[in-house]
Parts: structure tokens; C-alpha cells; sequence
């Protein structure tokens, strides 16, 4: 498989059908999965080269990732959760702010409806003020005002703090709202074509 | 119904011996178990048939094979007897080493089913968030694995109050030393007039394991 994306744009959507690896792209950059060959540069810093035999370890890549499926911790209160991971600059209150989830801090996990999990995940990702985000199809459970007014947010908080966004959503009014670079992804035979 | 001096220090020699051999067996069979449950290594399989040989050995055998490495002519009970001039067989620490290598494959199974049950999407959102790998094990593998801990433990501390063959062949049946609940029993249906004590032994015995198994139930929860 081979994927070329060169965009000098700050939020990227990736976009294509089911099956097609928008999501494989992610776990690439993410360093959970291993790409045959190639190299990945973002921003200027290259997290893998098969033939210089660089592969930095996720935890070393500066990103948040917003899972498709949360992967938020059962077994921690929403706080812990959200600090799992360390805070950056003391952004831990904008962070809440942003996401408004001050009365859900103390919770439980079981005890968060779909949308406040989401709201939780991106929090997570975003507390670490990571230099990468991966946000995969992290949206639906929202309904749609908070949704208008959540990509609003995090719209502004991504250019104020010059993060890097790759985006997977099948809804491209969701990539509109960001003002993001659409990079169709396809399938031809075992090539997957970007751009 | 009070309890008579020589069934208060059986019972409390036992406690102790099954005690302190589970918390001995359990830093050692949490990493075993970690081992099993998420890595692949080169002898995976003989290590597993070696942690699991107490299970399917007779109890007489380990005890023997224990008395060969820790008895006083042994390979490690020679250096411990010449260097700190500790003998170890046939005191209480025997009885505490032979429960927690009788009780250390149960330990070991259940942490691992635990561990081989977490997701390991979980673990992967972890290493997204910069966590190494001892903040995992330490914030999300040991927490996730809690219920298989307390059974391991409960497991491990239950057979070591019914230890026997092991226990006989490389601590002896020393009263006050290594004379523990099933050896107590075993003395005493040796002796016909001795019906009595046997019977409150054995209800011993059940109150301290039905106690044990409550208790796991609840904490595991």
C-alpha cells in the first residue's frame, strides 16, 4: 500500500468509503500501526523511515487521537481520564471550558451519556496540547447544535494553538465547518490514492 | 465452644503459613502472568507447562524437588545454611515456600485471564497519551486486573490452607513449626481416641475456606 498526502494546509480531512483506510492512515501516524515502507515527515519531524530505520514510538509522537470508539478508561473517574496523559502549559481548565464538562468531572464513566463520552474523549486528547490531532468519525454521538458549536470551539483552539488536524468523517459538512483540505482517499487494486 | 490452645496455635500457624506465601507468590505471578498474557517469546509454551507443573505433579513430588534445591545439603539451602547459618527445611518458612509454589500456578491462571481479557485498543489509547510502559502496567493493566488478583490471592491463600503432600515432605509435621490444619487432621486420625479434635479441625477447615471464597466473591465485585 502506498499513501502520498502533501498538503501545506493545518486541518486535513480525509475522506472516502467504508473500508478504504482513512482509518489505517491514522493508526500510521499514530505509530499503533507500521507502514511496509515509505516515510512520514509531519511538520517537519519524521516519526518513521523504514530505510534510516526511524519508527518513534506513539507515546514520542506528540499527538492526540480521538478514537472512533473513545477508548476512554472504565476504570477512572472523568478527571483521570482526562489527565491520564499529563497537562500541557496549565490548559487543563480551557480545556474543560472549551468542552464545558465542569459538572462531569467526578463521574463515573458508566454513567456518561454517548455525547459526554465524546466530549470527554476530545478533552483527553486535547489536554496534552499535542501537536498532532487525529480525529476519527468522533462527532456522531453529538446532536447537532452542540455539534455547530463544538467544531466552532475546537476549530479556534486547533489555529490558536497551531495544531496539526487530520480529520475522518463521512460527513464532508463536518470537514466544510473546519475549513478543511478534502483528501479523497480511494482504493486501486492494493494502491490507496490520496488527494 | 471455645477453642482449645492446640487448635488456636494450628489455626494461627496455618493463617500465617497461607498468608505469607500469597503475598510472597503475588509480584512474581502478576509479571509471569503479564508475560503470558501479552508477550510472545521464544519458550512461551515450556514456561507455561513449567509454572503449571504443581497442578498436575503429585505434591509429594514438589515437595521433594523443593527439598532437593532448599534442603540443608541443597543448592540454594547449602548457600543459606553456610553463609547465614539459616536452615531452611523443616522450619515454617519451608511450609510457606512449599504452599506458595502449590498455590503459584492458581495465582498465576487467574491474573492472566484478567490480563489476556483487557482490550488492547486500551492499551493503545494509553501509549497515544505519552503513557510508557510502567505507567500502564501501573495505571491500567493492575487496576484492570483487580478481580483476578483477589481470586489469584483468595486461590493461592484457599490451597495453601489445604497443602499437604508438599508441605510433609519438605517441612515435616512439627507442632508449633509446620504443623498446619490438613497435618493437625492427619496427626490426629493417626490417634483413635482423637475423634473429637478431628471433627473440630475439619470444621475449621470449612469455616476458614467458606470465609475465604466469601470474601473474594465480595471484593471482587
Amino acid at each position: 500500500m502506498q499513501i502520498k498526502v502533501k498538503t501545506k494546509s493545518q486541518i486535513v480531512c480525509l475522506h472516502g468509503h467504508s473500508g478504504v483506510g482513512k482509518t489505517t492512515i491514522l493508526n500510521i501516524i499514530a505509530g499503533l500501526k507500521e507502514p511496509h515502507h515509505g516515510f512520514i515527515d509531519i511538520a517537519g519531524r519524521r516519526l518513521f523511515d523504514r530505510n534510516e530505520n526511524i519508527n518513534i514510538a506513539p507515546q514520542f509522537r506528540d499527538i492526540g487521537y480521538i478514537f472512533q470508539d473513545l477508548r476512554l478508561f472504565s476504570h477512572m473517574n472523568v478527571k483521570d481520564n482526562i489527565t491520564f496523559g499529563g497537562l500541557k502549559q496549565n490548559n487543563y481548565d480551557e480545556i474543560i471550558d472549551l468542552m464545558n464538562i465542569h459538572e462531569l468531572l467526578h463521574k463515573n464513566m458508566r454513567s456518561l451519556s454517548g455525547g459526554e463520552s465524546q466530549k470527554v474523549s476530545i478533552a483527553r486528547a486535547l489536554a496534552r496540547n499535542p501537536k498532532i490531532l487525529l480525529i476519527d468519525e468522533s462527532f456522531h454521538a453529538i446532536d447537532k447544535q452542540c455539534r455547530d458549536q463544538l467544531i466552532k470551539k475546537l476549530h479556534n483552539h486547533i489555529i490558536e494553538n497551531e495544531i496539526i488536524m487530520f480529520l475522518v468523517s463521512h460527513q464532508l459538512s463536518d470537514a466544510k465547518k473546519f475549513s478543511a483540505e478534502i483528501i479523497k482517499i480511494k482504493k486501486e487494486k492494493r494502491t490507496v490514492v490520496a488527494g | 465452644m471455645t477453642i482449645s490452645d492446640y487448635e488456636i496455635t494450628v489455626l494461627l500457624l496455618s493463617l500465617k503459613v497461607a498468608s505469607i506465601s500469597s503475598v510472597i507468590a503475588f509480584i512474581p505471578s502478576l509479571m509471569i502472568a503479564y508475560f503470558l498474557a501479552r508477550k510472545n517469546f521464544i519458550g512461551k509454551s515450556f514456561v507455561d507447562g513449567i509454572i503449571h507443573l504443581p497442578l498436575v505433579l503429585p505434591p509429594v513430588v514438589i515437595g521433594f524437588f523443593l527439598l532437593i534445591i532448599f534442603g540443608k545439603n541443597g543448592l540454594v539451602g547449602d548457600i543459606f545454611f553456610s553463609t547465614f547459618n539459616i536452615r531452611i527445611s523443616f522450619t515454617w518458612i519451608a511450609a510457606v515456600i512449599a504452599s506458595a509454589v502449590m498455590g503459584f500456578p492458581l495465582f498465576v491462571r487467574s491474573i492472566r485471564q484478567s490480563i489476556s481479557e483487557i482490550d488492547s485498543k486500551i492499551i493503545e489509547a494509553a501509549q497515544t497519551l505519552g503513557a510508557n510502559k510502567l505507567k500502564i502496567f501501573k495505571k491500567i493493566i493492575i487496576p484492570l486486573s483487580k478481580k483476578g488478583i483477589i481470586t489469584g490471592f483468595i486461590l493461592s491463600f484457599s490451597r495453601s490452607l489445604g497443602e499437604f503432600g508438599a508441605t510433609i515432605t519438605f517441612a515435616g509435621n512439627i507442632f508449633g513449626e509446620t504443623q498446619t490444619l490438613p497435618l493437625a487432621i492427619y496427626s490426629s486420625l493417626q490417634d483413635p481416641d482423637a475423634n473429637l479434635i478431628v471433627i473440630r479441625l475439619v470444621g475449621i477447615s470449612i469455616f476458614i475456606s467458606l470465609a475465604a471464597l466469601m470474601i473474594s466473591n465480595r471484593l471482587s465485585k
